[in-house]
């Protein structure tokens, strides 16, 4: 199993009984998206899907991996039961931006009881795909940035500089 | 068309304005800032080695381990209200911005220390755990950040000198809090640059001073700096009001500099307001008598 980046954003978002399913994924789409944006009503056209999934509790022990066009994945976890109750009032939200820029991709996890009906389920959303949960972090998703920003060298402008 | 505006240049995903915690963020350069850095006059050729500290610093920090040279790049402005340690800070960032390339667009986080404070026990910590854990570090996950920590001495108070009586746990623990934030964006994060200011340098936790890469006090301006401050501030009016522009005669910017000594920048550029507020209320009608006039008063004040 390939482990979480530390330089992942990471977020728990409360499910059931704080919430219920559908609108455990709403405040996910919520945290990811501006309303209306185009992300947002792709994300919203897989509500009933996606609760499926948030039911069976397949998003806690996994987590849904969420790669914006640039900068760190984001994992959202989802928390259940008593947790779920302290967890809404510790929620945050996003402060890199989200899915704001096209070119971004959602990676849900689901068991393997229920992965070809949900992948079936899945076939129209190009941006979405689902994964075995016993695989862990799939390796597409398992780096921590995209944007390569830390690994990069400084080129200091010269004349630049001498200007006041 | 703003610099901040150029194709590449905009950094997006930037905490939305009312984030708790964020006095500002943008892009960088930005324009504003820029003419913040034209207006600082810093004897010594200190803000051109400030420039070049920081600017080495960055290049060192994303090649040699920190282990080897811990450098946090934290950078530290004290001095008296008025002397421009804000502006500093601000154009600092703009020219850095302008200055340090192939890192992608640069973003500039203006710190609320007020916003922080809480009188709720925790809550203080907390605040600063999620600035720094998740605002700040998910910024920099994202590309350089400065980040500018205004009257740094509200977050990072001398806990060595708290009172007992107030709540000292809770600014305790925020403090730990924001170094052990500090030093994890330093360890993770080489192109994040953290511009700290105070006027109450005795206030500021040692912890931070020993992070600083450079402390800077930034002075009361020298005679030459003043006459810089007025030229610089009476050619602005001067571009709206060109009747202004006999204040920029030699001999009454020598002399308008020579009776303002012990003024900042700030009170410097008031007087030429106040000068400008003459029996006709008419910039274009300003003469040297009234500059002089407002310099002195501002000198008695």
């Amino acid at each position: 199993m390939i482990s979480e980046s530390a330089s992942a954003i990471s977020r728990r978002i409360a499910a059931v009984p704080a919430r219920t399913s559908t609108e455990t994924w709403q405040a996910i789409v919520d945290l990811l998206t501006e309303a209306g944006s185009e992300a947002h009503q792709e994300l919203t056209a897989i509500t009933s899907i996606a609760a499926i999934l948030i039911s069976e509790e397949y998003t806690r022990d996994a987590p849904i991996v969420v790669k914006p066009a640039s900068g760190a994945r984001i994992r959202v976890r989802t928390v259940h039961g008593m947790d779920a109750i302290e967890a809404i009032n510790d929620e945050t939200p996003l402060y890199s931006g989200g899915l704001s820029e096209p070119g971004w991709s959602v990676s849900l996890p689901c068991g393997s009881d229920d992965l070809d009906e949900i992948t079936t389920a899945l076939s129209g959303a190009s941006a979405i795909t689902v994964r075995d949960t016993s695989e862990g972090l799939s390796a597409s998703s398992a780096g921590g940035t995209n944007s390569g920003a830390s690994a990069a060298v400084p080129v200091i402008n010269l004349s630049e500089m001498g200007r006041s | 068309m703003p610099d901040s505006k150029r194709a590449g240049h905009v950094r997006h995903g930037l905490p939305e304005p009312g984030t708790h915690g964020i006095a500002d963020a943008r892009s960088l350069p930005d324009e504003s800032f820029e003419a913040g850095w034209s207006s600082i006059f810093l004897a010594g050729g200190l803000k051109e080695r400030l420039l070049q500290t920081v600017a080495s610093n960055l290049r060192l920090r994303a090649t040699v381990p920190f282990e080897a040279l811990p450098l946090h790049g934290v950078v530290l402005l004290t001095g008296l209200p008025g002397v421009g340690k804000t502006t500093v800070a601000r154009g600092l960032a703009d020219k850095i911005a302008r200055v340090v390339g192939g890192l992608g667009p640069w973003a500039f986080i203006e710190i609320d220390p007020h916003a922080l404070a809480s009188s709720s026990l925790g809550r203080s910590q907390r605040s600063v755990e999620e600035l720094f854990g998740q605002l700040l570090e998910e910024q920099a996950q994202r590309g350089p950040l400065v980040v500018l920590l205004d009257e740094v001495e509200t977050i990072l108070t001398d806990r060595a000198a708290l009172s007992m009586e107030a709540n000292p746990i809770d600014v305790h623990r925020a403090v730990d809090a924001a170094l052990v934030g500090l030093d994890r964006l330093a360890r993770r994060h080489p192109a994040v640059l953290v511009l700290a200011t105070s006027n109450f340098a005795d206030a500021i936790d040692p912890a931070l001073s020993s992070r600083a890469d450079m402390i800077v006090q930034v002075p009361v301006p020298d005679r030459d700096g003043r006459r810089a401050i007025l030229e610089h501030t009476i050619a602005s009016v001067a571009a709206a009001f060109p009747g202004a522009k006999q204040l920029l005669d030699r001999a009454v910017l020598d002399h308008a500099a020579e009776v303002s000594d012990g003024l900042d920048g700030r009170r410097l550029r008031k007087a030429v307001a106040a000068a400008c507020a003459n029996e006709h209320c008419d910039p274009e009608r300003v003469t040297s008598a009234d500059l002089y006039a407002a310099l002195q008063t501002m000198a008695e004040q």
